[in-house]
């Protein structure tokens, strides 16, 4: 199994609090994923809702617990069932550099719950059998203060 | 009384939303692949292969 890229696009509110700051955050992301020389694409709507502490000047670290809710997954080879749980739960960690109006944000993500799909055909042939996926995987993030 | 509230109201408010900000994200994700299993795959069809009647029953577990 190999690992590809994917990307996130979203809109976040951040409430400073002294020290600390909460930003919910809401966000699409797609995802793809390699299995048997098979693609596997993902797309989920993300809710994660981070808890900072702002640490040196314009740094400062971040655990997010996120949910999210998985809108569809294919492939063009396997024939998959609908994902029988559509909302999961992750948790992310990372490490924020904040210059002016922009925002830069590394974090490792790794899911709480696996995503379930029945497998029904593989190339055309009848198959049986369950995927199981469950996020791992680092993200770099671009945030841009609109106000 | 009704002062004291009204101040307080507005004050909060007003010390709530110059805290806040808003923006838009975006970004990739690498090794997105995270861990795909396959539980269990069984392959049951029959074939018809060099005359002979053919299943394939497998079970696989890999990630």
């Amino acid at each position: 199994m190999k690992g590809k890229t994917g990307y996130h696009l979203g809109v976040y509110a951040k409430v400073n609090i002294l020290a600390f700051y909460l930003r919910p955050e809401l966000q699409f992301t797609r995802v793809s994923s390699q299995f048997e020389h098979q693609s596997i694409e993902t797309s989920r709507i993300e809710l994660p809702v981070s808890f900072g502490i702002n640490m040196l000047g314009p740094v400062s670290l971040f655990f997010i617990p996120t949910t999210f809710f998985n809108l569809s997954q294919g492939s063009n080879e396997l024939k998959l069932e609908e994902i029988q749980n559509k909302t999961s739960m992750s948790l992310h960690i990372g490490t924020r550099l904040k210059l002016d109006t922009i925002g830069v944000d590394l974090r490792y993500e790794k899911g709480l719950t696996a995503m379930q799909s029945n497998l029904l055909s593989q190339a055309g042939v009848p198959v049986g059998g369950q995927i199981n996926t469950q996020p791992n995987q680092f993200t770099v993030g671009v945030s841009f203060k609109l106000n | 009384m009704r002062f004291h509230s009204i101040f307080f109201l507005f004050f909060t408010t007003k010390f709530s939303f110059s805290q806040l900000e808003f923006g838009i994200k975006g970004g990739l994700n690498f090794d997105a692949a995270g861990y795909i299993i396959v539980v269990a795959r069984s392959v049951s069809k029959t074939r018809l292969f060099e005359g002979q009647n053919w299943l394939s029953f497998g079970r696989l577990c890999q990630s």
